[in-house]
């Protein structure tokens, strides 16, 4: 990543598309490599992950109309799908690791 | 305890040394292993296991603890010994072997496996481990063998094997083990039960489950963050608060976890989610949040036994195979032998709550000989009554009740069949006024006879018989399974030979034309069988089997008398049975009334499904703990059922019983 004094004009940003990538970081200009997915090349942390996410892939197809309802009633309401609920709730939970920010408002945003 | 001796930090944790009964043989790839329970956490140093082998040829044992679930053998090893060679020589009351391991094993609380092998060993089973066939007091843990080294384990019921764990007490946290599992609920169900609100939840690997609830519905927050300069949305949080924590109810790591609530109200909302933790190790997993209203209050069963309300004795002299038959409103009459064998008929009221009496009237109808008397109604208020009569003839007589109970005399009496040894006769109604008599004839062969009943009691002449079976016929109970087709249930071969089945067709004129189909349903019966339609084609079959033992089978009767093979089979009692008499209860549920152990009155309730197979009893109650033979039971009105029976002394009696039904 480099920052820049200022954007190039958007002919140029799209001649570089697929190489380069312009943004603005809390207003300053920035150019950084295009994001490419690493693949299978990944730390042995994460890919220790990938069967954990594969079962919930799989199980996700597995549960009952009366199970489904609960994750998406849980989703309603929400930024996140059902899918997305039953994922993270399988992984690490939805509930366990949460104490409120201080100053949170208690009805929410 | 006592201090090993060749280390004073030390000591027997547990074990079992007395009691050393049998062998129980390993080998090669046949593993055996023994659990114990830990109350607290300790370090195992050693173990020994009491053994002996019966070759020459140099071996090497090893032991391993493993985990446990449910009390058996899970898993791979959590430590093992090193590969230790045995003596040389024939050992063949056993000897402790003790093997130390490499280090030091940390164990928790809870169930381990012991497990003993020899995985060098050419066949398997020339080792064996010394059991005892109980456990000492204060010790628990089951023996188990796996045949297929250490995959799947059996358990070794009611031997236990002869081993030590040494070692030394900790307060040292027990690591958690390597490899953590995730786990997520499948399914849920919640229901009433009688006292109390369940709910179970499916989950797809095994875990030990806490549901944390509340009555204070969670909030949700969405969240969003800025990136780039955009809101991005990001997470969502849930209050959930004021929770409560309930442990599951199942012992150790389950699919299945059950929670039961005695404290929830009918119409009252909790808001629920599950954590979890396999082999008492928490595990990141959580559920869902559940919302759950409960509406609904507990409703007994259709089938449930509820009460016995009244009892009135008909009969105090002494009364056999009654027969009870509805008159009209409250009025019912019974027919039954008496002590003498003489015939009677007597009328009682039964009101629709069960309440018994009284006695209205009665009639001795056959002062002579009137034995296994079986009555049908005819028309208006004229019955006919086909029994055994004088000299065993098969008999019918023709009589009125009026509705009120009163008892007419006798209008007319025919032999239908003047040959001795008539028994057991079922009179029907086929058509206008004829009317079908199925009984055991002579030399014990089954028949069938049509005659004609008018309006008047004018009892005719036989129109047609058929010998339904010529080598034996007992105790056959007719059901009408399509037009003019009947299904006849009997005994057949010998007395206690097979239960058959066989369909015939009785015209309305009563022409008799037969068989047209017939099967073997139990290859030993013991009882004479009541055979009831359950549902569409799907009929059963209540009776005695092997060892007396009751014995429920169904099979399927087309309306065109095909009969197919038994279907499904329950043994309903696994001790003694007898005389069973069958009603439905609505609902695809039946009550069987019959005599059982020790002569006493039995009544179960069960299932039958669309297709004929059986399901769990519902319901079970003694009806008459002294005496309760030959009992026929009949549906009175709503949940009121009543029994008529041979009961103690012999004498004749009445009792009415709640059952919820359908009806």
């Amino acid at each position: 990543m480099a920052k820049l004094t200022r954007l190039p004009s958007l002919a140029i940003i799209d001649g570089y598309k697929g190489v380069l990538d312009f943004y603005l970081c809390m207003g300053v200009p920035c150019v950084r490599k295009w994001p490419s997915s690493p693949g299978k090349n990944r730390s042995a942390a994460v890919q220790a992950q990938w069967p954990v996410f594969a079962t919930a892939a799989r199980l996700y197809s597995q549960l009952t109309p009366a199970m489904w309802q609960v994750y998406f009633d849980m989703a309603k309401d929400t930024n996140l799908t059902a899918r997305d609920v039953f994922t993270k709730s399988y992984i690490k939970g939805m509930l366990t690791w949460y104490v409120p920010p201080e100053g949170f408002p208690e009805n929410g945003p | 305890m006592a201090k090993v001796p060749g280390g004073p930090d030390t000591e027997l944790i547990t074990g079992i040394t007395n009691g050393d009964v049998v062998n129980v043989t390993f080998g090669a790839w046949v593993w055996v292993a023994q659990c114990f329970t830990l109350p607290s956490t300790h370090l195992s140093w050693r173990v020994a296991v009491k053994l002996g082998y019966n070759s020459v040829t140099p071996r090497h044992l090893q032991y391993a603890i493993r985990y446990t679930l449910a009390g058996k053998p899970d898993g791979a090893d959590m430590a093992t010994t090193e590969m230790l060679q045995a003596r040389g020589d024939v050992i063949p009351a056993g000897v402790w072997y003790a093997q130390n391991f490499p280090e030091w094993n940390n164990l928790g609380p809870g169930e381990w496996a012991l497990v003993v092998r020899v995985p060098l060993a050419a066949v398997p089973w020339a080792w064996w481990c010394r059991a005892a066939d109980a456990l000492p007091p204060g010790i628990t843990g089951k023996a188990w063998k796996s045949t297929n080294s250490g995959v799947t384990w059996t358990e070794i019921s009611g031997y236990y094997l002869l081993h030590q764990v040494w070692g030394t007490p900790t307060l040292d946290p027990v690591p958690p083990p390597e490899v953590v599992s995730n786990w997520a609920p499948l399914d849920w169900t919640h229901e009433p039960l009688p006292t109390a609100y369940q709910v179970q939840v499916e989950t797809d690997a095994v875990a030990h489950l806490y549901m944390r609830h509340t009555l204070i519905p969670p909030r949700k927050h969405p969240i969003e963050r800025f990136r780039r300069g955009l809101a991005m949305p990001w997470n969502t949080y849930y209050c959930f608060v004021a929770w409560t924590e309930t442990e599951q109810e199942e012992p150790g790591d389950s699919l299945e976890h059950t929670f039961i609530f005695y404290d929830w109200p009918v119409c009252e909302t909790r808001y629920f989610y599950f954590i979890g933790t396999k082999r008492l190790y928490p595990t990141p997993s959580a559920s869902p949040i559940f919302e759950l209203h409960r509406y609904e209050e507990w409703v007994d069963p259709t089938g449930t036994i509820v009460r016995l309300i009244d009892s009135l004795e008909f009969d105090p002299i002494m009364a056999t195979v009654p027969q009870l038959s509805h008159i009209d409103g409250n009025v019912y009459a019974v027919v039954y032998q008496d002590g003498y064998n003489d015939g009677w008929v007597r009328t009682v009221k039964i009101d629709e709550d069960g309440t018994l009496g009284p006695l209205l009237d009665a009639l001795e109808f056959d002062p002579l000989y009137g034995r296994m008397p079986h009555m049908t109604h005819v028309t208006v208020d004229m019955y006919a009554i086909a029994y055994t009569g004088p000299s065993g003839y098969g008999i019918v007589k023709t009589l009125t009740i009026a509705n009120n109970g009163t008892i007419g005399p006798v209008a007319d009496t025919r032999t239908f069949h003047a040959a001795a040894t008539v028994t057991d006769p079922r009179i029907v109604h086929i058509a206008g006024t004829v009317y079908a008599i199925f009984y055991t004839g002579p030399g014990n062969d089954g028949y069938v006879l049509t005659l004609s009943i008018d309006f008047a009691g004018n009892i005719g002449p036989v129109i047609d018989y058929w010998e339904f079976d010529f080598v034996l016929g007992l105790g056959p109970d007719p059901i009408l399974v399509g037009p003019n087709i009947w299904a006849i249930a009997y005994r057949a071969s010998s007395i206690s030979g097979a239960g058959k089945v066989t369909t015939c067709r009785i015209d309305d004129d009563g022409v008799i034309t037969g068989p047209i189909d017939s099967q073997v349903y139990a290859a030993t019966q013991t009882s004479v069988p009541c055979i009831f339609h359950a549902t569409g084609t799907v009929y059963g079959i209540a009776t005695g089997g092997p060892d007396g033992d009751g014995w429920l089978y169904t099979l399927t009767i087309s309306d065109m008398g095909a009969i197919s093979p038994v279907i499904d089979t329950w043994e309903y009692d696994p001790v003694d049975a007898d005389d069973p008499s069958v009603v439905a209860l609505g609902d695809h549920t039946y009550a069987i009334a019959y005599r059982g152990p020790a002569f006493d009155g039995w009544l179960r309730t069960v299932t039958i499904n669309d297709s004929g197979g059986i399901g769990a009893e519902v319901d079970n109650e003694e009806y008459d703990p002294t005496r309760g033979a030959q009992p026929s039971m009949l549906h009175v009105s709503g949940n009121v059922f009543a029994i008529a029976y041979s009961g103690p002394d012999y004498d004749g009696w009445l009792r009415t019983i709640e059952i919820v039904s359908n009806l």
